[in-house]
């Protein structure tokens, strides 16, 4: 989905909302604090969250105002960011820690001890665990996989140039830039995403990185000479593609050899015969 | 282990760096104590800011990053030693009153350090891919391989034509470069575990701010305010919250804005808002401002309308017109670097990179 300013008008706010800021739930209880303290007369910073949280409600969360200077900035995909400026982790933070030693003066050291438990509780059940974006630990200090790494090397060692060209699929394409800026990518990411562009529109220009992309990426066999020509006019020394990719035999075919299968990845040395 | 001992030693030059680039604000006249928590802050954003003035002309005069390291390496070097002259004494008296704390009616310390280090433990071990480190580890890795400065376009490796003046206004990037080229380390080093580091006892510290201003230094309170933080950082995920960036994307600017720079200054507009304003409150946010836009792009718009948000209600419900003066100095930096952008952005404003 994106959200664009000029299209959802009065709703560009409400959209940000919804898709910036996971469960939501977050906001709701921030909000129902803020009208705790408003209401809480003994409340000492009824003033500055009053103040500051009304001020931001009316100016930058004002559906009516705000997407169009949105617009005119052209600040559609950075508006996200002002959601920072609702200090939701401070308010609940503070709103807990005051609930709980409330209880605990009032009730004593036990029903304190409850509050503090029902209000961590409160914020697990209400959010979402940072946990549930599948992670893994880092392999190495680099936090890239070991085989990225076992690849720029491999590569590094075989080739006599000091700047070798390697073609790649996606994935590797943005370790690799930000592991081994000495491998140039012929399908780097700003390629990919103009090759995408231009197809989505219908457009197509037949240069050595759209049939890279074709072959690799896509993964479509062509005819012989389709990948030979690109990898010659793309100056291309290597290819790297996954170990089940369909077009195995087909880069095989295109006078490139095996020099490396690792436990994902393969590496192709591209050897084009001379013409005479 | 080399690369480990790197890190290390990189860490403990930022701290050095931090502290003696704060400590020229914080220290005060009678030099009896020191706030640590207080004085990293102010070194951190300080450092930025002095970083960006020094690093722009290098970059819009295209000199090699080499150089940049070389002259920033010396001034920085320097600062640290007039510091060390100066506030070395304070520093570990204090650091010694601190520790003994810690081991006799400040126990509560522990909890603090126990959060903290969970956070950054948890932040160093764990592997995440987001494309976006492409963009930003890209340019440091270019940066450092072609020894220039912001002039490669790291999505696809080759030279701009101009420089992109929506991003490289932020210096953040470049003092990775130049920090690279000093210690010899890899970018990806640098970015993603000596600065996710750094940026998590940052975040913390701020937070740790925040509860000091919200309970006037109660020390019972603070590490409950601070349980509540930590339990809310890991559960507020989503790829866009301040939690979201804090844990996984920690490698960016905007990771410095959400969880450093905001905080920052919500503590010191509730020092403002408390009645503990004094010359240095003012001060403070002014270097936080302008070390906030050194550090990424997006708190050029994000600070000023925080500022707003909070110092004009105050100048409104005192009666002080002052503070709006004092409000639109604070806001400078950014709006200096907004109005830039809005320059570049409309194609009025653009400067080529040679060749």
């Amino acid at each position: 989905m994106d959200v664009n300013a000029t299209e959802l008008g009065n709703a560009f706010v409400e959209t940000c909302f919804g898709k910036y800021q996971g469960t939501g739930w977050f906001l709701y209880l921030t909000a129902l604090c803020f009208l705790f303290f408003l209401l809480r007369k003994k409340e000492e910073w009824r003033t500055f969250f009053g103040l500051y949280g009304g001020f931001l409600l009316l100016v930058v969360f004002n559906p009516l105002v705000i997407w169009r200077i949105v617009a005119l900035l052209g600040l559609d995909d950075e508006y996200y960011r002002f959601l920072w400026l609702i200090p939701v982790v401070p308010v609940l933070a503070y709103a807990g820690t005051k609930l709980t030693e409330l209880a605990g003066k009032r009730w004593g050291k036990k029903i304190g001890g409850l509050c503090l438990a029902g209000t961590a509780c409160l914020f697990l059940a209400a959010g979402t665990p940072f946990f549930s974006r599948s992670l893994s630990l880092a392999e190495n200090i680099y936090k890239i996989p070991d085989e990225v790494i076992e690849i720029c090397e491999i590569i590094r060692a075989d080739c006599p140039k000091k700047e070798p060209c390697v073609a790649a699929d996606f994935d590797l394409d943005v370790l690799i830039n930000q592991y081994a800026p000495d491998l140039k990518l012929i399908l780097s990411y700003r390629a990919i995403a103009d090759i995408r562009e231009l197809e989505a529109q219908g457009d197509y220009i037949d240069e050595a990185p759209s049939r890279l992309y074709h072959v690799l990426i896509e993964e479509t066999p062509h005819d012989e000479g389709y990948l030979i020509y690109a990898l010659s006019e793309g100056n291309v020394d290597y290819i790297v593609t996954h170990r089940g990719t369909p077009v195995r035999e087909y880069i095989l075919e295109s006078q490139c050899r095996l020099i490396a299968e690792l436990d994902q990845y393969c590496i192709f040395r591209v050897e084009l015969e001379q013409e005479a | 282990m080399a690369n480990l001992g790197k890190v290390i030693l990189v860490l403990s030059v930022y701290a050095l760096a931090f502290l003696a680039f704060g400590s020229l604000v914080t220290a005060g006249r009678n030099r009896r104590e020191i706030s640590f928590s207080k004085t990293l802050l102010a070194g951190f954003f300080l450092y930025h800011a002095v970083f960006q003035i020094t690093a722009l002309p290098f970059m819009f005069l295209q000199k090699p990053l080499s150089l940049l390291a070389m002259f920033w390496g010396a001034a920085a070097a320097a600062v640290i030693l007039w510091s060390l002259c100066r506030f070395g004494k304070l520093w570990v008296r204090t650091a010694g009153e601190r520790l003994r704390g810690l081991f006799g009616k400040e126990r509560w310390g522990w909890a603090v350090l126990f959060l903290t280090g969970v956070l950054v433990i948890l932040a160093s071990l764990v592997y995440v891919s987001f494309w976006d480190a492409t963009y930003y580890v890209g340019q440091v890795s270019f940066s450092v391989y072609t020894d220039t400065i912001n002039q490669i376009e790291p999505l696809s490796g080759s030279f701009l034509q101009s420089f992109d003046l929506k991003h490289c206004l932020a210096t953040y990037h470049v003092n990775d470069a130049v920090i690279c080229r000093l210690f010899g380390i890899h970018p990806l080093i640098e970015t993603k575990t000596v600065m996710v580091i750094a940026v998590m006892i940052l975040t913390n510290l701020a937070y740790y701010r925040i509860g000091l201003a919200l309970f006037h230094g109660k020390k019972s309170s603070v590490t409950l305010f601070l349980f509540f933080v930590f339990v809310l950082h890991l559960w507020t995920y989503s790829a866009y919250t301040n939690a979201g960036f804090l844990l996984f994307r920690t490698y960016e600017g905007k990771a410095v804005t959400a969880n450093v720079s905001i905080p920052a200054v919500l503590c010191l507009l509730l020092d403002l808002y408390g009645g503990r304003e004094n010359r240095q409150t003012w001060l403070l946010l002014l270097i936080t401002v302008w070390g906030a836009a050194a550090a990424a792009s997006s708190a050029m718009f994000l600070l000023p309308a925080m500022l707003a948000a909070g110092l004009l209600p105050l100048a409104a419900i005192r009666r002080q017109p002052a503070v709006l003066g004092k409000m639109v100095l604070v806001m400078l930096p950014c709006l200096a670097a907004a109005a830039c952008y809005l320059l570049w952005h409309m194609g009025i404003l653009e400067i080529a990179v040679r060749r």
